[in-house]
């Protein structure tokens, strides 16, 4: 896959988006968008047109999986990361069979993400 | 390690086991009850010198701890024991113990060991023991307290009502033992009290309950047993007392005197709605039982 | 992250609390399938303010009736004091019950007496309760020592309860979340209730969560 310009980061937490945002390297001139339910989610990734979306799962209004799913009709091929705190199997098969690419469990790590961010890229 | 002159003269046992469950310490106390020395134990699995604890239990409580951080606590009124400690006092065949494991962590505060703390808590076990006894037993005859009694009969009772299972009791009590006790004497009076209690409990069956009741009044709790089988069990009861030998050697001579027992019998029904109910129907039949000759069998039908 | 309000804690306080909650909670999940293979599903957890006094018409709201609920109530102390509670409703107890002997393994008669129920929900609760502080600690760098639990009826619940653990007038940090386990039909709340002595420390420990970010 071609460099990424562009992350999308959908998760409820402040908290948690500022997190994530920590972990993206800040020296790649990645340019980042958030938004804060899964709704919201899927309208920025309209607009946005992110090469990457970081995406949770529980979220009021729409949930992740729902979010996941209105993305991937969007854009089949849509490079979607999960990030939870629900790291239980059945979860995490779950969002495979929804076509992510990986799943991280919170909270987020320097390394993991700039690891995947690197898969992504063919790095 | 300067704590060990504290450890071992300590009247607790103190073992420490690595996340693999070898030990790595083991005080004085331990090799005190266990007869196995600290030198010999150390570094090989516990398991190996106590292969009949329970491993799953064991496994599952160091690998909260070592997890969690956490405290396991396993009583004694729950696991009895950890480790299988021969008592020869206290009425207990091994050393009731109340245990604690913990984590123990390292300079970076990561959990490294676990301890096993092991307290002897038998006396009090059987303390609490005799308390409960004396507390659900009758003083005189040993068998269950109208208390004890009253409480199971609602148990069993909600029970039965709820799976439909057949449930009877029979109340019986002595025939004359007013006339026994003018007589004979209340020495003489608690002896009969005993035989007819040990008669009876002899002749029920296993899952069955005797209680005494009141002064001479006893009652059975009869569980999965329709009324028909708890009438021939209430008539082999009748027979087996009428038939008891009741010699008293006493100062004044050998006494001995005929013992009767009149008996009523009741089952559970779906008109009965509680276990208030069923005792009364039983006590009815009794009163019926009474006042047409004694020495009887009477039941209560169907209300 | 601007911290300067000593006395309460500010919103994104807050969202960052819940959101190592959440985290803390995920962790738990996860290692009770693997310590006690049971799957227990948390629900996202909430965090609230509250005046110790109001603890008790919080909790009597959240779950309904508290005289039909069981309670296990376990203190521990890290940075701040606290006490779980861990409340589930009667028809819950046998059900737990059963799960945790089949797993075990332990033979007991059938008829067990209320008190060795009472001793088992406490060996169960030890571990649930254990696995949830224990992972917020972590998360927070703290290390939280427990006190055994034990198990009270709803009714013991009381005003006197609250007293005796926390000044009344004061405020309480409460976290409360549902838990449901796999499989069964078996639900019940956990609640969290740490004293507020220690707002600085916690703050502390939220800025230092905050700085691995930065």
């Amino acid at each position: 896959m071609a460099a990424i310009k562009k992350i999308l980061i959908v998760d409820d937490s402040t908290s948690a988006r500022f997190f994530i945002k920590g972990c993206i390297p800040k020296d790649k001139g990645y340019e980042i968008a958030e938004a804060s339910d899964g709704a919201k989610g899927v309208e920025t990734y309209k607009s946005f047109r992110p090469d990457v979306t970081f995406m949770d799962l529980t979220m009021p209004v729409m949930t992740g999986f729902e979010a996941i799913e209105h993305i991937k009709a969007i854009d089949p091929h849509a490079v979607i990361i999960v990030l939870t705190a629900d790291i239980q199997a059945k979860t995490i098969e779950r969002v495979t069979a929804l076509g992510v690419v990986t799943v991280l469990k919170k909270p987020p790590v320097k390394a993991s993400v700039e690891e995947a961010l690197n898969k992504i890229q063919g790095i | 390690m300067i704590y060990r002159q504290v450890f071992d003269v300590i009247n607790i046992g103190i073992v420490i086991l690595d996340t693999e469950l070898n030990v790595c310490y083991w005080n004085r106390w331990m090799t005190q009850h266990s007869g196995i020395e600290c030198e010999d134990i150390i570094g090989s699995p516990l398991l190996e010198f106590f292969p009949e604890i329970n491993t799953k239990y064991l496994d599952r409580s160091v690998k909260a701890v070592l997890r969690f951080g956490n405290f396991v606590f396993l009583s004694q009124k729950l696991h009895k024991y950890l480790f299988k400690f021969k008592k020869d006092t206290s009425g207990f065949q091994h050393m009731q113990q109340s245990v604690t494991i913990g984590p123990i962590r390292g300079s970076d505060n990561s959990i490294d060991h676990v301890f096993i703390v092991v307290q002897d808590v038998t006396e009090m076990a059987a303390y609490e023991r005799k308390l409960h006894e004396m507390n659900i037993k009758d003083g005189l005859t040993g068998i269950y307290n109208r208390r004890y009694l009253e409480s199971r009969l609602k148990d069993e009772f909600d029970r039965h009502k709820r799976y439909c299972h057949a449930l009877s009791i029979i109340m019986f009590d002595i025939d004359h033992f007013k006339a026994i006790n003018d007589s004979y004497g209340h020495q003489y009076g608690d002896i009969i009290l005993k035989k007819v209690s040990s008669t009876a409990l002899n002749t029920l069956r296993a899952n069955d309950m005797l209680a005494r009741y009141g002064g001479e009044e006893f009652c059975c709790i009869l569980p999965e047993t329709t009324i028909s089988n708890a009438m021939m069990v209430a008539e082999r009861i009748r027979k087996n007392v009428e038939s008891q030998e009741n010699k008293f050697s006493g100062i004044s001579g050998d006494i001995t005197a005929k013992v009767t027992i009149s008996l009523g019998v009741s089952e559970l029904c779906e008109l009965t709605d509680t276990h208030e109910k069923l005792l009364k129907k039983a006590d009815d039949a009794l009163y019926a039982a009474k006042h047409t000759g004694r020495n009887k069998v009477v039941q209560m039908n169907l209300d | 992250m601007e911290i300067n309000d000593d006395s309460t804690f500010s919103e994104l306080e807050i969202d960052t609390l819940q959101e190592i909650m959440n985290i803390a909670f995920g962790q738990a999940s996860a290692d009770l399938a693997d310590v006690i293979n049971v799957f227990i599903v948390l629900s996202v957890p909430a965090l609230k303010l509250k005046k110790a006094l109001s603890l008790l018409e919080f909790i009597n709201i959240e779950i309904g009736d508290l005289k039909n609920f069981k309670i296990i109530e376990q203190s521990y102390w890290g940075k701040s004091k606290g006490v779980a509670l861990l409340a589930f409703p009667h028809e819950a107890e046998l059900e737990l019950i059963a799960m945790f002997r089949e797993d075990t393994g332990m033979g007991f008669e059938n008829n067990m007496s209320d008190e060795l129920d009472n001793e088992m929900l406490i060996e169960i609760g030890n571990i649930l309760i254990g696995a949830c502080v224990s992972k917020m600690a972590e998360l927070l760098k703290d290390v939280v020592t427990f006190v055994p639990p034990r198990v009270i009826s709803g009714e013991q619940l009381s005003e006197a309860f609250v007293e005796n653990r926390f000044e009344p007038e004061n405020r309480v940090i409460l976290l409360k979340t549902l838990f449901q386990i796999e499989g069964r039909e078996l639900s019940g709340h956990l609640f969290l209730v740490n004293s507020l002595d220690s707002i600085h420390t916690l703050k502390d420990a939220l800025r230092a969560f905050w700085k691995q970010y930065e």
